[in-house]
């Protein structure tokens, strides 16, 4: 089942362009990461792709609805937590809760309330007192007691510690992931959820560089790492100079063929990312 | 939908409850401070209230030797063994509604101030991300913003208009002959007051609209400085017209909508027979609806909010 299908996105802001025909396809059981550098037009998708930002399509259709027109409707079923801390800071927990408890038709109020009662923050604590950390946890804890289908994140653990991170998407796992619910998450910190991805897409400029499950990536991309030539280097993707030698990442190379160059591996994310990005940059 | 509409409203109170319960509570006190001035001075209250046409001058002599208002007012105030029961009544309608004018005033100045920052805080604190990933269409969160401010805030200011009521009911009781008291609690025109109050501010709550609206497109729009767009640019169109066209079209139409011209007041009439007052009547109130400016200021008013539900939908950040 489709959740998100996004084709040829466009946006422009004055003579930049945000968006340039970008495309995204997430099926249900997803965790697709969306992953590029700042200013490549990840948080301008997420904002089309949630109806918050008018941006011209071939197609986008998110669980059925069309965002911009049927955004209302279509929170019923997603969720949403931004990179920065956006709980209004001027309310209370409790009021929060009511409130959300008021407009989200699908919104457990028991349920937020016992997630928070794992945690340090309290219901008559004032939103903009709470450290980031919790600011964080308390989002993640109203957003897993609505029922949401689409979960989406942006650089949700942004300035967020290492304990807090790990605490983050270790929630997420246990408590979002399961049969007809995907998520899309952007981050930075790309090493952090490598692991939980089941696919990936790389945006870079608004447009697609990369969009393929994190499975076939070994199948499709390797690193070697050697000290001599190698006859292959002009078919590599990009070329690094190591302290252990030269760095290659190959697209479409048999793994076997490279074997007598050096060490071959599966690239990570972040190698892959910075391999395929340095490759669209323009000469 | 009522669910949603209900939450929606408390959050407004939630946010604004300073404002709103803050500001009458200081006309209030204000109001006790004076009280207690004239019943502890010589028993004589010398006030100036701008009513939104004219500053009445409020001079009350125990002997009733006042000028202007004042002295009308004192005729049927201290002269309770002389005075029918109509001319009594009207004199206590007349002292309800100037104890109620700085109240009107002062919820202007608050709602305009948070009709300002109602749209443009949430795009600068980054909060609107939140409230847009609700299941709430744009539309129910600016009106919801509109009817707190309109409709549900001035029921607090009525109230507290109608606690400033009963005091200087009270006071009057206490300072009047012996016997005349339970008169003036008979006559108080209290409940008339209350009765026109929320009648006029329901009105008034269609009349202000292009205002509001208009400050609310700012709101959501205005990347910084959304008061001096606010209120720069319609005095600025106002001056333009006055140097190019002189129609004044534009100053009256902001005087109109302004004005509160629903709620209800006291007018001195200075005629062949002497000073007399009038007060608003209900049909006064409601002759509101009759005349041009207003149905013309509904449509300015639905025209501007459709922009700024359309503005809401589409702008994230300041």
């Amino acid at each position: 089942m489709s959740m998100i299908r996004a084709q040829g996105l466009r946006k422009t802001y004055g003579d930049v362009k945000a968006l340039d025909g970008f495309s995204l396809d997430v099926q249900a059981n997803q965790i697709m990461g969306l992953i590029g550098p700042n200013g490549s037009g990840k948080t301008t998708a997420l904002k089309a792709i949630l109806g918050m930002l008018p941006v011209d399509a071939d197609a986008l259709d998110v669980l059925g609805f069309s965002p911009l027109a049927d955004r209302a409707r279509m929170m019923q079923e997603v969720a949403y937590i931004a990179d920065t801390g956006i709980l209004p800071k001027w309310m209370r927990v409790r009021d929060l809760l009511r409130f959300l408890e008021g407009v989200h038709p699908k919104f457990s109020l028991a349920e937020a309330q016992e997630r928070l009662s794992l945690t340090d923050i309290h219901l008559d604590k004032r939103i903009g007192t709470l450290s980031k950390g919790m600011h964080v946890q308390l989002h993640l804890a109203v957003v897993l007691s609505m029922e949401a289908r689409l979960l989406v994140l942006d650089e949700p653990t942004l300035g967020l510690d290492i304990l807090h991170r790990q605490q983050f998407y270790d929630a997420l796992l246990k408590d979002f992931v399961g049969p007809e619910r995907s998520i899309l998450v952007t981050t930075h910190e790309v090493r952090e959820i490598e692991d939980i991805l089941s696919d990936v897409a790389f945006i870079h400029r608004g447009r697609n560089i990369l969009s393929s499950p994190t499975r076939d990536l070994s199948l499709r991309f390797t690193k070697l790492v050697g000290a001599g030539s190698v006859d292959l280097a002009s078919r590599a993707v990009s070329v690094k100079e190591t302290g252990a030698g030269s760095e290659y990442i190959f697209d479409g190379v048999e793994r076997e063929a490279l074997r007598d160059y050096g060490k071959v591996s599966t690239p990570n994310l972040a190698e892959l990312f910075v391999a395929l990005t340095a490759t669209d940059n323009p000469t | 939908m009522i669910g949603q509409c209900r939450a929606l409203l408390r959050r407004e109170y939630l946010e604004h409850r300073k404002l709103f319960l803050l500001s009458p509570v200081l006309v209030l006190v204000l109001v006790v401070v004076v009280g207690l001035t004239f019943i502890g001075g010589s028993g004589a209250l010398d006030l100036e209230i701008w009513d939104g046409d004219s500053t009445s001058r409020l001079e009350i002599d125990s002997d009733g030797s006042g000028g202007g208002l004042g002295k009308a007012l004192a005729a049927f105030l201290f002269d309770v063994a002389v005075a029918s029961d109509v001319e009594l009544n009207l004199g206590m309608r007349a002292l309800m509604n100037l104890i109620a004018v700085p109240f009107y005033w002062v919820w202007l100045a608050v709602s305009l101030f948070a009709l300002i920052a109602c749209l443009h805080e949430e795009r600068k604190e980054g909060s609107v991300l939140f409230w847009k990933s609700m299941p709430v269409a744009d539309w129910m969160s600016v009106a919801s913003k509109y009817v707190f401010v309109a409709w549900v805030a001035p029921m607090i200011t009525i109230a507290v208009i109608g606690v400033a009521q009963i005091y200087a009911i009270l006071l009057l009781v206490a300072v009047v002959e012996d016997g005349a008291g339970s008169r003036v609690l008979l006559n108080s025109g209290l409940l008339m007051s209350l009765t026109q109050l929320l009648l006029g501010y329901f009105l008034n709550g269609l009349v202000v609209l292009p205002v509001f609206a208009w400050v609310m497109l700012v709101s959501s729009w205005a990347k910084r400085a959304p008061m001096l767009w606010a209120l720069g640019l319609p005095v600025w169109l106002s001056v333009l017209d006055g140097i190019l066209l002189d129609t004044g079209l534009i100053g009256r139409f902001i005087a109109f909508h302004g004005s509160m011209p629903t709620l209800p007041r006291t007018h001195t009439l200075d005629g062949a027979g002497g000073l007399s007052m009038t007060t608003t009547s209900l049909s006064d109130q409601m002759g509101v609806l009759m005349q041009g400016q207003f149905w013309i200021g509904l449509m300015v008013g639905a025209v501007l909010l459709a922009i700024t539900v359309y503005l809401r939908r589409t702008k994230n950040e300041v």
